[in-house]
């Protein structure tokens, strides 16, 4: 009975310390800078939950971020260490440009679920080529990811440029999305679409998949220990290609909502390093599904109120960004301290000693 | 020459060590006896500053030490031999040794002058080695020279050798022995750490007994018998509890004909097996580790396909059986490595005991759909109770217990699927005598209750108290074959070392 208590408490106490220490050691970097530390701190919280608008604006910039770290998540969760969610997410999102365009005359309602399903299946297959590489050519993944990274980029690059690129358009860019197909604001005046619902429905999708199926269970075992799910009869090859492709599906998913219901087109820049961002919010949210939800939240938070801050006072908002690789680097280095296991390995004497 | 005085060894709660005290005179071949788990290689670690003590003292050649570091240990010539050598196989035994002279003289050594060291010291003890020879060309017996050469080149007084014929054949034991002889010649001492009185009785000159990490006595050699010895290591009048031994009744359930794996390979291949296993009988598969008993194990339960010959479960050709399709037709699994092989060690016991079974009705809805934790829960209290599993809860990972209790998780897991045919390598190593005794009843039982048992084990006792039939292999072939009821000793190790039979069965 304990454990029920202690061992949760342990998982938030890490990112709750290592976010409070780096938003301290915020305080001395933005002094540094000649500029009053608390005056700058309180137009973040104002320009994160200031208002109504400013709330609405954290959720948006949530979305795309709870949906990548989902992705990391659920493939850390099965031992696949992928870096390619931007990956999956730009050809997700091209795909569903090319969808949108092409069906704009069905009814809005078959264009949005249809191109959702189709970011969600090309996000899938890109994926799970990396998956299959390393199942059965034992390629790194993290190496193959990588560089199928370079190649949706730039394979974006040129097809909003040249086959999807947008008629009267001067710059290369997409078509705008039609405006029956995209997401329906849910607060009127503000961006804020449905895609945070369908974030967070993901989110219990992936939690009651991870922890309530038996599906679940065997992606974790093959996550913990590849060799004993093998000789348990667990097809550990299949298991892994699965992975990235459930990884994909979310990261394409990511690129759809983020072009129907936030930017509408696809043009340089449409990424902005979600990806990425989704492997930070899934190491602070400890490679749980809610943590992950919490985190993207605090760093939308971070992103939204730094912004308001660098227009209220001097203070730039790359401070936000130090502050969110402090968090990283500290929850990384605390979760080694706390979980045992991890610790374990790094301390080999001491693991020694536990054994015997 | 080295008095360790009332050491005691910590770790959180649990005391593996109690008022340690050991004496070892010059010259001496002082052996430390004793049952798995009675501290004697934690003591050794502590010596060799891998561990440090709680309390008590280290006093050596008349000084008292700190050893806060193997190198501390090695710098006043205390050097261990592991029972798992460390060395590195793609490199010649020359570099090897320079390997571990490096630390000392910087990177400038003269292969030459290495050399000349490394002949005087084989000239003197007796050590025959290639040098050039890389690493994993060499028998486990060289290797273990190489380890030893090691010590010396680094100036050793004093060696502690591990275990150090758990790995060796009966000659290459007498060989060592030899070489320890030559050691004390020369009034180098060597602590002995075994559990085969046997050898311990013919090499020792004083034997300290340890018992649940306490010092029981220290005695002359020959003062004592082996079952006296027997007696003070256990604790309590040894009865070797024996089994009935029947025939297998029922037929023939697994086959495998002139089965080949990697056959060039003497140490980690099967070269032409051919065995068959009846319904209702264990056969126990005796030899030293590595002649070709893992991959054995792991043709059977379909982690490896078989090269060559044919592969017969119950009376289908299974040539092409995946593992889950051994599972599925009643193959259960004990592995020789549960920490790697059998366990999740992240997740916690109730999964990993339902591990097999999470598509079952019992366990989940819609075969795996939404599993039915209140279920898992209770089966795994029923489980913990019935295979008396010692933990705080079921919640725990699998990982924190011990060995014994990690073993009988994955018995529960294994057994009470009803297998028809149970594969078990070396299901005890590492356990204590309770945990032993459970597991081989446990054995038995599903025996009796009609499953066919192949028992791998480098434990000639092992497989002796529990065979009905026993088999022998060495580099990956089956010498021959014995019954389990009053088996011929002679015969079974001189196939261990080799020598072949005409084989009677099948």
């Amino acid at each position: 009975m304990k454990d029920a208590i202690a061992k949760p408490l342990k998982k938030i106490a890490v990112p709750v310390i290592s976010a409070v220490a780096a938003m301290i050691i915020g305080i001395f970097v933005i002094e540094l800078t000649g500029n009053n530390a608390m005056e700058a701190y309180s137009y973040m919280m104002r320009g994160a939950f200031g208002s109504m608008n400013n709330i609405c604006e954290l959720f948006v910039i949530a979305v795309p971020l709870i949906l990548t770290g989902l992705a990391v998540t659920f493939a850390y969760r099965s031992g696949v260490f992928t870096i390619g969610v931007d990956g999956q997410l730009i050809m997700g999102a091209i795909a569903a440009a090319w969808f949108v365009d092409a069906f704009k005359n069905m009814p809005g309602v078959v264009v949005a679920v249809g191109d959702i399903l189709t970011g969600m299946l090309v996000g899938a297959i890109w994926g799970a080529i990396a998956g299959a590489l390393k199942a059965y050519r034992k390629v790194n993944e993290i190496v193959s990811t990588l560089l199928m990274n370079y190649i949706a980029l730039y394979l974006a690059d040129y097809l909003y440029t040249v086959p999807l690129a947008a008629e009267s358009s001067k710059i290369p860019q997409t078509e705008k999305v039609v405006e029956t197909a995209r997401l329906p604001i849910l607060v009127g005046g503000t961006r804020l679409h449905v895609g945070i619902i369908i974030a967070l429905l993901c989110a219990a999708i992936v939690y009651y998949v991870l922890y309530k199926t038996a599906w679940g269970a065997k992606f974790r075992a093959v996550g913990m220990n590849a060799v004993a799910a093998e000789c348990n009869g667990i097809n550990v090859k299949k298991y892994m290609v699965a992975s990235m492709a459930v990884s994909g599906a979310i990261g394409g998913l990511a690129g759809t909502i983020e072009l129907l219901g936030t930017q509408y087109r696809i043009q340089s820049g449409f990424c902005a390093d979600y990806g990425f961002d989704g492997i930070a919010v899934a190491l602070i949210g400890q490679l749980n599904p809610i943590g992950a939800v919490l985190a993207a939240l605090f760093f939308a938070a971070l992103n939204v109120g730094s912004n308001s801050m660098e227009l209220m006072t001097n203070v730039p908002s790359s401070i936000a960004d130090i502050i969110q690789s402090m968090i990283i680097f500290f929850v990384v280095a605390g979760s080694v301290l706390v979980e045992r296991n991890f610790f374990k390995k790094l301390a080999w004497k001491k693991g020694k000693e536990e054994k015997e | 020459m080295l008095e360790l005085i009332k050491i005691t060894k910590k770790f959180g709660d649990f005391c593996a060590l109690r008022d340690v005290d050991l004496k070892v005179g010059y010259g001496e071949v002082h052996t430390l006896l004793g049952e798995n788990g009675a501290g004697k290689s934690t003591l050794m670690n502590i010596l060799c500053g891998l561990y440090e003590p709680t309390s008590g003292e280290i006093v050596y050649k008349d000084c008292e030490w700190h050893m806060d570091s193997p190198q501390t240990a090695r710098s006043i010539g205390i050097a261990m031999v592991h029972q798992h050598f460390m060395l590195v196989e793609a490199m010649s035994v020359l570099e090897n040794i320079m390997l571990c002279a490096l630390g000392e003289k910087g990177v400038l050594l003269d292969a030459a002058e290495v050399t000349k060291k490394v002949m005087e010291i084989e000239e003197m003890y007796d050590l025959k080695v290639d040098l050039h020879e890389m690493v994993n060309n060499l028998s486990v017996g060289q290797q273990q020279k190489v380890e030893i050469i090691k010590a010396l080149y680094n100036d050793a007084e004093l060696l502690i050798l591990d275990e150090p014929t758990a790995v060796l054949t009966d000659e290459e034991a007498q060989g060592l022995f030899r070489i320890i002889k030559k050691l004390t010649e020369r009034n180098k001492s060597v602590i002995f750490i075994s559990h085969k009185l046997k050898e311990v009785m013919q090499i020792s000159d004083k034997i300290t007994v340890l018992r649940r990490g306490q010092t029981i006595t220290t005695v002359d050699a020959d003062a004592y018998s082996a079952e006296e010895l027997a007696n003070l290591m256990v604790g309590e009048k040894v009865v070797s509890r024996a089994y009935e031994k029947v025939p297998g009744k029922g037929g023939v359930i697994y086959e495998l004909q002139n089965v080949s794996y990697h056959k060039e390979s003497k140490h980690g291949g099967l070269n032409q097996v051919s065995l068959k296993v009846h319904r209702g009988e264990i056969l126990g598969v005796a030899g030293v580790d590595g002649n070709g008993q893992s991959q054995l194990a792991e043709i059977l339960t379909g982690i490896k396909r078989p090269e060559e010959g044919k592969r017969i479960y119950e009376g289908k050709d299974a040539g092409q059986y995946r593992i889950i399709d051994f599972i599925r037709n009643g193959v259960a699994h004990i592995p020789e490595d549960r920490n790697k092989m059998g366990l999740i060690g992240d997740m916690d016991i109730k999964d990993n005991i339902v591990l097999k079974d999470m598509e079952d009705a019992r366990f989940s809805k819609a075969s795996g759909k939404f599993l039915l934790k209140k279920n898992i829960r209770k089966y795994g209290e029923e489980m913990k109770e019935k295979y008396d599993i010692r933990c705080s809860s079921i919640e725990e990972e699998a990982r924190n217990l011990s060995g014994g209790n990690q073993q009988k998780i994955i018995l529960a897991r294994e057994l009470e699927r009803h297998p028809k045919f149970i594969v078990a390598m070396h299901p005890t190593r590492g356990l204590d005598i309770g945990a032993t005794n459970f597991i081989h009843d446990s054995l038995i039982k599903a025996r009796d209750a009609g499953s066919a048992v192949v028992v791998v084990s480098a434990d000639i006792d092992e497989v002796m108290k529990v065979a009905d039939r026993i088999i022998v292999m060495f580099e990956g072939k089956i010498m021959g074959e014995v019954p389990g009821d009053n088996p011929d000793m002679n015969k079974i190790s001189s196939m261990m070392g080799g020598r072949e039979y005409e084989r009677c069965d099948s």
